[in-house]
């Protein structure tokens, strides 16, 4: 079951067309919706939401259909946008719980949840601070935890990882994957950051134009490259990839001590083939995978 | 066996994230959520109070007037008694005026202009929040602060003549004061909290907010004061018309529709522009210059209000 | 090339950075660390916008602090987003060209071949309000280089942009790098820093945490355990043939791969010399093998321990 889905949708702003004649389902589960810029994937969810409104077409979000039951629908629905955001002058917990009443949730159970969800969040010592105070990663988590106080069905989640240091991309990958998976909860990731798309999400949606360029598994769109190997060394070393030739390999690309060879036939023990390439060269081999193509080889290829 | 002995009575929670399956709340009253958050920061700030006793002072002093009179002369007999109960509801109404105006900026200002610094619609647009739910919702914060600062006052000193009087026949005198005094009282409440919510809107800074609002109350006044002067011929009654219609006129002016007060303000009182005047600004154009007014600034708070940001250029 | 001589800055009582000493040579250079780290206090001394409260910072050996000469030498994308919106792209990076001595023909052609290598060529006419945060990101790196600096200093500058936009700016940065400027580039996104170039400066709590290549500073970090990751069809006799070697310190089999073996050692030079061996001994057949912790982000996490 898809848990929204739009068919025939035409938006405009203005004069300008921004999505024409898009028909899309998006599946359960943890969803990448991935696209250049002005590619509709804001526009997209806006209209998802309500906010805009489509100038022909359909859309349904859980079942529900966002025309007549707007209301309904965002009371299911979790949303953290892009830009900063927060009710001002109130600390965390009445800012959460406020956003659980806004909600439609009685206001001793908004309480009872914004604590829980903010200690979820990380914020948990935080909470009484007023969040204007709040650095940069902990507004992206308080952004969160408004999103998820009132126990949504679906989240939309527009760059969550947007300004964070490494750590703090970490700690918000891992939230976004912990509750996109056996949570009951599905989740909809807008980013330009495709490595984190391949980290949280079970499949994409690439957007481009206004339509829809690619749909699928992630598993399935990163499918092998073929006869290519990752190999990687100790440091670099020509006399390595000079053997490797000798032997009827082909090195694609190199960075560093790391290599992408591609062999011509396939030998019949790939490690063996590679380990006595070291060993003739005085190399010292420090890893080989079956290259896969990233989600940005699959995004780079498709928009070509 | 005891209970802890038994294995199936051992459990290990799981403490994280969990969907929330509790009660929620039909749409009808959304609202009321936003106005009673918005109203419980409004009181917590500094000079709340100040400005609520402030508003509550001329109401204080009619009362005091009263006990003096009914201490010191007999019957309807002193100085200040002379006046008739509208009048003296009137003088104090228009006098907490000021008052009533620098509580809607403390409480209005930010209303919206905050919101808009924080880009707090984002997250009450998000929710199953309408357009509309938001402005009234912020409308009735507004309205409620300003309301309450300029009834209760009001209704004390009337529960305040009534014990007085009761047996002199005040009920009987002043039959309808009491619902007079409640439309006076919450017509300031009503136009400020319009005009305040439009200016508010239009802007991402309260302070900037509050100053433009200001502004407007102000310069409208001096505006209105020499357009009053340069009234041609000798109509009295244009002169002062024109006058009344800056905000602040406005309350003036049909307050005393209301009171149906005299239309000479007993000297002493602490009304300003009330006591120069003679003739009685009309109704009418006050009530559509009111009504203007109040339109104006709900449209323009309507038409700044976006889920979605207007890119431009 | 940026020299910091045992430079310092405070705000009050308040430690920017503490005593940093490094040379950023010609190429790319990636500045590192947390949040709080320094980077912005380091950036601000190299552009000239604090004066190092001890120490020395150069560049070119000029001191930068409130010194306009610097500007000639000296290309600085800010990491914020506030532009002059009311110029067009083009105006605002004539402006900054001109603001660097160009003068005439030499600023057209300049400000035209910016513009050309970022990619907004079609949009230069425009407003720069009416920009989206990726051409914001294009008109300021442009503006950075027109006068054709030998030091550039980049704050995210991949911010905002789509992924074809960090795909043509990262290949622009390199390409700059490439004609040998000194270029110093700050990011939070490791995996793009770790396509982009493997010299980095790893600033923490204010001080300088490690400097030079990512493949060297890994090195340094060798004598700590490190893990290898084995894919094969048979990881229980991998194991046990691995088990025999002395510096293997724990063998896992994951729950959820049944073909995966992981394991610990504390000295992986020994342990990756020896490990042809073991496997043409056993004759186990290896699928593939790497390291998780052989990347910047795990060199990173190990280094930066909040």
């Amino acid at each position: 079951m898809a848990v929204a889905s739009v068919s025939n949708l035409y938006v405009r702003y203005g004069r300008k067309t921004v999505i024409s004649d898009l028909t899309l389902d998006i599946p359960e589960g943890c969803c990448g919706l991935l696209g250049p810029n002005g590619a509709g994937k804001t526009t997209l969810l806006k209209s998802l939401l309500g906010f805009l409104k489509p100038s022909g077409g359909q859309s349904k979000v859980l079942n529900l259909d966002v025309a007549t039951q707007g209301p309904l629908i965002r009371q299911r629905l979790g949303v953290m946008p892009e830009i900063d955001c927060h009710i001002p002058g109130m600390n965390a917990v009445s800012f959460v719980a406020y956003a659980g009443e806004l909600a439609g949730m009685p206001g001793s159970q908004a309480l009872r949840r914004a604590h829980e969800v903010l200690e979820y969040c990380g914020l948990g010592e935080a909470r009484y601070r007023n969040v204007e105070t709040y650095s940069t990663g902990m507004k992206q988590r308080i952004k969160l935890a408004q999103a998820l106080v009132h126990g949504p069905k679906l989240l939309f989640l527009d760059e969550p990882t947007n300004g964070l240091d490494p750590s703090g991309r970490e700690e918000m990958l891992t939230l976004v994957r912990e509750v996109s998976h056996g949570k009951g909860l599905n989740v909809v990731v807008c980013s330009h950051l495709l490595p984190d798309i391949e980290r949280t999400c079970d499949s994409v949606i690439v957007l481009q134009g206004g339509q829809v360029k690619v749909q699928g598994d992630i598993g399935t769109l990163r499918n092998s490259l073929g006869s290519h190997v990752d190999v990687e060394l100790r440091e670099h070393s020509p006399g390595f990839l000079d053997t490797l030739k000798a032997r009827g390999a082909r090195v694609v690309s190199s960075q560093g001590p790391r290599y992408r060879v591609a062999f011509g036939e396939e030998p019949k023990s790939l490690a063996r083939e590679l380990f006595s390439a070291a060993e003739t060269s005085g190399a010292q081999l420090r890893g080989f995978r079956p290259a896969r193509r990233t989600l940005e080889d699959v995004f780079l290829e498709v928009l070509e | 066996m005891s209970e802890q002995a038994n294995p199936t009575q051992a459990q290990i929670a799981d403490l994280s994230y969990r969907g929330y399956d509790g009660p929620l709340q039909s749409h009808a009253l959304r609202w009321w959520t936003i106005t009673r958050y918005s109203l419980r920061q409004a009181t917590r700030k500094k000079g709340y109070v100040g400005i609520l006793l402030m508003a509550a002072l001329p109401y204080l002093l009619q009362a005091f007037f009263l006990y003096i009179g009914s201490q010191v002369g007999v019957g309807q007999g002193g100085g200040q008694a002379s006046l008739s109960f509208p009048d003296r509801f009137n003088s104090a109404y228009s006098s907490s005026l000021l008052w009533l105006f620098l509580m809607t900026l403390m409480v209005g200002a930010g209303s919206i202009a905050a919101d808009n610094r924080a880009n707090a619609l984002q997250v009450y647009l998000a929710k199953p929040i309408t357009k509309l739910d938001y402005l009234v919702g912020k409308w009735m914060s507004i309205a409620i602060a300003v309301g309450a600062t300029s009834l209760l006052p009001a209704v004390a000193l009337f529960i305040f003549c009534w014990g007085m009087y009761a047996q002199e026949g005040f009920l009987r005198d002043n039959s309808t004061l009491f619902f007079r005094m409640v439309g006076a009282c919450l017509l300031p409440a009503v136009l400020h909290s319009s005009i305040m919510l439009g200016v508010s809107s239009t802007n991402k800074n309260p302070r900037v907010a509050g100053a433009a609002y200001a502004g407007i109350y102000f310069i409208l006044a001096a505006v209105v004061q020499v357009a009053g002067q340069i009234v041609p011929g000798d109509n009295q009654e244009l002169a002062s018309t024109v006058r009344h219609l800056s905000p602040g006129g406005l309350l003036e002016g049909l307050g005393k529709h209301i009171y149906q007060a005299s239309d000479n303000l007993f000297p002493g009182m602490r009304g300003m522009s009330g006591m120069f005047e003679q003739a009685k600004p009309e109704l009418w154009p006050m009530v559509a210059a009111a009504l203007v007014l109040i339109a104006l600034g709900l449209l323009v708070a309507r038409s700044r209000i976006h889920a979605v940001e207007v890119v431009k250029g | 090339m940026i020299v910091l001589d045992r430079a310092s800055r405070w705000y009050g009582q308040v430690i920017g950075i503490n005593d940093i000493t490094c040379q950023v040579p010609p190429g790319l250079t990636a500045l590192l660390g947390p949040n709080g780290a320094g980077k912005s206090t380091l950036i601000k001394l190299v552009s000239g916008q604090l004066r190092p409260t001890t120490g020395t910072v150069t560049v070119d050996d000029l001191r930068p602090f409130a010194n306009p000469k610097v500007f000639k030498t000296l290309g600085y994308c800010p990491e914020g987003e506030s532009l002059y919106d009311d110029l067009s792209g083009r105006d605002f990076v004539s402006l900054m060209a001109g603001m660097a001595g160009l003068r005439g023909l030499k600023l057209r052609k300049g400000v035209d071949d910016a513009i050309e290598r970022v990619g907004m060529t079609a949009n230069a006419g425009r407003r720069i309000g009416g920009y989206s945060k990726g051409m914001r990101q294009r008109i300021k790196l442009a503006q950075a280089f027109v006068h054709d600096p030998d030091v550039l200093i980049l704050d995210e500058p991949l911010n905002g942009l789509d992924p074809q936009g960090r795909h043509e700016i990262s290949t622009l940065i390199r390409a700059l790098a490439d004609e040998g400027k000194c270029v110093l580039i700050s990011s939070h996104i490791l995996y793009e820093v770790e396509q982009l170039t493997h010299n980095i400066l790893l600033l923490y709590r204010g001080r300088l945490l490690a400097q030079g290549d990512v493949y060297h500073i890994r090195g340094l970090i060798d004598k700590h355990p490190h893990r290898i990751a084995f894919q094969t069809a048979e990881p229980r006799r991998l194991g046990a043939a691995l088990l025999e070697l002395p510096h293997v310190l724990s063998l896992q089999l994951d729950r959820r791969d049944p073909e995966r073996l992981e394991l610990e050692t504390t000295n992986p030079e020994a342990f990756y010399s020896r490990l042809p061996e073991v496997l043409r001994d056993s004759n186990v057949e290896l699928d593939g093998f790497d390291s998780p912790d052989n990347n910047l982000e795990s060199v990173f996490r190990y280094l930066v321990k909040d």
